[in-house]
């Protein structure tokens, strides 16, 4: 049986990759061994500093954010007591508070497209005034504003987007005793969007049946597409 | 607004289903002459999803994997579109089932019970089933049955296909 002699197992070492098992290195480390630990000591102190601050700095926003929302639902559930003058939006569900988690929504109202909505003015001046005026529509730059009166109004937005809502409270003698600015966002909800198409045009059609306390309108928006035309042309031709 | 079906009252479930029922009755080209370009009809809708998924024979691209969810919203969103070109008022429901879910829990009951526990199934809604499995009233009454793949609503292949390939596949092994 040969053994290896001294000198073959010398030029079988060299052959090792250096740091592989049966390998001495010759490189001494670079750090002594009591210097790395506690260089991985700090790393993992820093390491736990730095998610401690992120962890408790979302904590806060987590806290900021849920107060903020607290306090927009008091504001709005005390917006109809507190404030003179301001109005509510109902459909045939109720009261259309929908989405007052998004940021877009917040404390607006979602009219939804295509169905009859009633505006009713709410708030102590709104109880004696003798006239609401009520200014609706445009908001989005796009069509017609609809000027109505009346304490209760009913309307149907036929496209999407913020609408801009105005109250003027007039009393007996006409003078105005308070107005307020509102908005509300004609979304079918699924999707907040508020992207129109430029080409769009917007024909306001008002349907008044005035009656002392009660005024219907109706908004209607027609848009204005090319394909919509072309259906028209292919409609004619069938 | 997305509301429950349960939730809808008369007027919105009467307007939804009378825009749905016009998908069925309504071929894509004539719905889309009709109500314009945004008109999707029952037909495609089937020809589209058998033609990407059980159709296919390579492998079905629409199930059992990460593409159910955004190919199945992406037909979900075109019928909506497709039931606002006929009604621009009408938004699609949800069905939480979970309402019958724990209703039949609550009966002791098993999935047998599904048609007793609400009126989805009763010409109110979708209609009811005869012995003969056909759409025996409501506005789905003796509507025929989209068909397509050689009259097949899916593609036997897949199934049978499918079961023989990967036999084969493991039989090399």
């Amino acid at each position: 049986m040969e053994h290896l002699s001294f000198a073959e197992h010398d030029e079988v070492e060299s052959l090792l990759p250096r740091g592989s098992l049966g390998h001495a290195s010759e490189q001494p480390s670079k750090l002594p061994k009591a210097s790395s630990s506690k260089f991985w000591l700090a790393i993992t102190a820093l390491t736990v500093v730095v998610v401690g601050i992120a962890g408790v700095a979302t904590g806060f926003n987590q806290r900021a954010e849920l107060a903020r929302a607290a306090q927009l639902r008091h504001s709005i559930f005390t917006e109809h007591i507190a404030s003179p003058l301001a109005f509510k939006v109902t459909n045939a569900y109720g009261e259309a508070r929908y989405g007052m988690e998004h940021p877009f929504v917040g404390d607006k109202y979602v009219a939804e497209p295509h169905k009859e909505i009633t505006f009713t003015a709410t708030g102590r001046e709104a109880k004696d005034a003798s006239l609401i005026r009520w200014e609706i529509g445009g908001g989005n730059g796009l069509g017609d504003v609809l000027i109505i009166t009346g304490h209760e109004v009913r309307a149907v937005f036929t496209i999407s987007g913020p609408q801009t809502v105005k109250m003027v409270a007039i009393d007996s003698a006409g003078n105005t005793v308070a107005e307020h600015d509102g908005s509300v966002l004609a979304a079918y909800g699924e999707s907040f969007t508020t992207k129109l198409p430029s080409f769009a045009r917007i024909v306001v059609r008002a349907n008044v049946k005035s009656s002392n306390r009660l005024t219907t309108t109706v908004v209607t928006a027609l848009r204005v597409l090319s394909t919509s035309e072309t259906r028209t042309s292919r409609a004619q031709q069938a | 607004m997305k509301r429950e079906l349960r939730e809808l009252n008369k007027h919105d479930r009467e307007a939804f289903l009378d825009a749905a029922i016009t998908l069925w009755k309504t071929p894509t080209l004539e719905g889309r002459q009709l109500y314009g370009s945004s008109f999707t009809g029952m037909d495609k809708f089937v020809q589209v999803h058998a033609d990407s998924a059980t159709g296919d024979v390579q492998c079905d691209h629409w199930h059992e994997g990460t593409g159910f969810l955004t190919h199945h919203l992406a037909l979900s969103l075109s019928f909506e579109a497709a039931l606002r070109a006929v009604n621009p008022a009408v938004t699609t429901p949800y069905w939480d089932f979970t309402i019958d879910g724990e209703a039949i829990k609550i009966w002791g009951g098993g999935p047998s019970m599904l048609t007793s526990v609400n009126d989805f199934f009763t010409s109110k809604w979708f209609g009811s089933v005869d012995d003969e499995s056909h759409v025996a009233d409501g506005r789905w009454a003796h509507v025929d049955a989209v068909m397509y793949n050689g009259g097949l609503l899916r593609n036997s292949y897949v199934h049978e296909g499918f079961v023989q390939r990967a036999r084969a596949f493991l039989w090399l092994f």
